[in-house]
């Protein structure tokens, strides 16, 4: 009885998120942002480092790529909470370098897919409503994957914290202490803000005139 | 070599045991000495686990005239001068490291770095059971500085005290080896044969970015602010980045202000009944501490024209400790380790300290 409720629970959420996308537009910009997140995440956990000035391939000739020795070891090494060595490095000038790390690119597929589809439904929503009252949906589409940007850690301090100075020292502890959370904490809201939007409305466009 | 492997075996029945005071205070008017057990329970989380920041485990080196591809002329290196072997570890690299885990000839030698405390300390890997130690990075911090460990027995190791705070080696003092905290042009010009470290270290990072500011350009981290993490005292004689060169002797700790001594160039001093004396290499833009001793006797010395002198024979000696004029011609002081450190963790790990300003 339960695992029927379950099932056409998500049947509906699928069918209900399936019309959400249907618009073009709408998937366009879904995917798009994606994207961005995708790249503004490896950014924040050091994979994609652009550094004007600085020469980041250290004297070596470019574009040069290699692989770090003992890659099968060092694939799943953490280096901070859910950030894991890089195994790949490609220069292709010499002040950006892209790391790869497989378990960090998964995340980032995942975390962008989910921001993606969070922000198509949230415009499908918007441009559906076109009220006051949806403006607090819209916005949360925007506004859950942001602590997953707070997980890249530099040696031993929250990157976040180092940006914002000094100042920020009363808040290390505390900085350090909930990072190992947020991660999780953005794929559980995400993953939750989805099904209630899609949930609760349909995403049926009305048609435009 | 400061202190002779035996000395420092006769310093830990002394003075090193678990639960007692591992220093005495230098002066009753100045602050208390932490118990190896108060540094235990101000143990704190840095973020990453157990080696997530990697160290070196197998350092591979390229010449200077290689080096050169990579390193500008005022980029910090950590210079290292040991049985023969010329090496310069540069910082751009050991932001990312914190520790290398180096051999010389037949001897481990872990060369660590602390951004968070501006602490560069190389230390005799041997234990006192002989057996050889290698070093990883725990991921916790003591006073904002870095939380060593050793993968032979799991203990712990602040940087900056350079003692086992538990584990199998609670007590145990590492024995430190003078390293120079300088300039590539300046190491460079004075060891034209030295190596430095590659960035080959096995890791990817962005070698050539530093995640804590800068220390070419004022108002980063490295110069202004207090400490990111929680400190077990404080003391405001000085800036808390104001950097320090902390000495260590017999139990006791003095710290000499580095901007002062750049100055004075010469300060005759004493530690723990040991006579001491520190000088500024200009050159090399550092300072080194000698004991004052010539022949069993303590001598005061003075600074001239870039040399200094001693009251004893009067014999000329350079700023590396070697007599190059006079009766001593030819003979070497014994160097005293000692490192450059921001003020306030010297004093959050050494409350009790000395200060020569």
């Amino acid at each position: 009885m339960r695992t029927n409720a379950f099932s056409s629970t998500i049947k509906l959420s699928l069918h209900q998120l399936t019309d959400c996308l249907s618009d073009r537009v709408v998937r366009r910009v879904g995917l798009w942002t994606g994207i961005a997140f995708l790249l503004l995440y490896l950014y924040s956990v050091g994979n994609i480092v652009i550094a004007p000035g600085v020469d980041l391939a250290f004297g070596r000739p470019i574009p040069t790529a290699s692989v770090v020795s003992d890659w099968a070891a060092k694939m799943w090494k953490p280096i901070s909470p859910f950030v894991w060595e890089p195994i790949v490095a490609f220069y292709p000038i010499r002040s950006v370098a892209l790391f790869i790390s497989v378990p960090n690119v998964l995340m980032a597929l995942l975390l962008g897919s989910l921001v993606g589809v969070n922000t198509a439904v949230a415009i499908a929503r918007a441009r559906l409503l076109r009220g006051a009252s949806t403006r607090g949906k819209f916005v949360s589409g925007f506004l859950t994957p942001l602590p997953a940007l707070f997980t890249g850690v530099s040696c031993c301090v929250p990157t976040v914290v180092l940006v914002l100075g000094s100042f920020a020292a009363t808040f290390t502890v505390g900085a350090i202490t909930v990072s190992r959370f947020l991660l999780p904490v953005a794929i559980v809201v995400l993953t939750g803000n989805l099904f209630f939007c899609v949930r609760k409305a349909t995403c049926a466009l009305p048609r435009l005139n | 070599m400061a202190f002779s492997r035996r000395e420092f075996l006769a310093l830990l029945g002394g003075t090193a045991m678990a639960g007692t005071p591992l220093w005495k205070a230098g002066n009753s008017s100045e602050g208390k000495a932490w118990s190896l057990a108060d540094f235990t329970q101000n143990i704190q989380s840095g973020g990453p686990p157990k080696d997530g920041i990697p160290p070196i485990d197998r350092p591979k080196y390229v010449s200077a005239a290689e080096a050169d591809k990579f390193l500008r002329s005022n980029d910090i290196v950590f210079g290292l001068a040991y049985q023969g072997v010329v090496k310069a570890y540069p910082q751009k690299i050991l932001v990312w490291h914190e520790i290398v885990n180096d051999e010389f000839k037949d001897e481990k030698i872990a060369v660590t770095y602390c951004p968070l405390t501006g602490s560069a300390v190389a230390f005799g890997g041997r234990s006192r059971d002989g057996a050889m130690l290698t070093f990883g990075t725990s991921g916790k911090l003591v006073n904002s500085n870095l939380l060593m460990y050793d993968r032979q027995t799991d203990s712990q190791w602040p940087q900056i005290l350079g003692v086992a705070i538990d584990g199998k080696y609670k007590g145990i003092v590492l024995e430190e080896i003078p390293l120079a905290w300088t300039h590539w042009s300046r190491w460079r010009q004075r060891h034209p044969d030295t190596l430095a470290l590659s960035a080959d270290t096995g890791y990817f990072r962005s070698y050539g970015t530093d995640p804590y500011g800068s220390y070419d350009k004022p108002g980063t981290y490295y110069d202004s602010g207090g400490p990111l993490f929680a400190v077990m005292a404080k003391d405001g004689r000085f800036n808390p980045k104001e950097v320090v060169v902390g000495v260590k002797a017999n139990g006791r700790q003095m710290a000499i202000h580095k901007q002062t001594l750049r100055a004075k160039k010469l300060v005759n001093t004493s530690l723990a009944g040991r006579p001491l004396v520190a000088v500024y290499d200009s050159e090399l833009d550092l300072v080194r501490v000698f004991v004052r001793q010539l022949k069993q006797k303590p001598t005061n010395f003075r600074f001239e024209h870039g040399r200094m002198a001693d009251d004893l024979t009067g014999s000329l000696w350079t700023t590396e400790g070697r007599s190059i004029d006079g009766k001593m011609s030819g003979s070497h002081l014994k160097q005293h380790a000692s490192f450059d450190v921001m003020w306030f963790v010297w004093y959050a790990v050494f409350p009790a300290t000395q200060v020569v300003k």
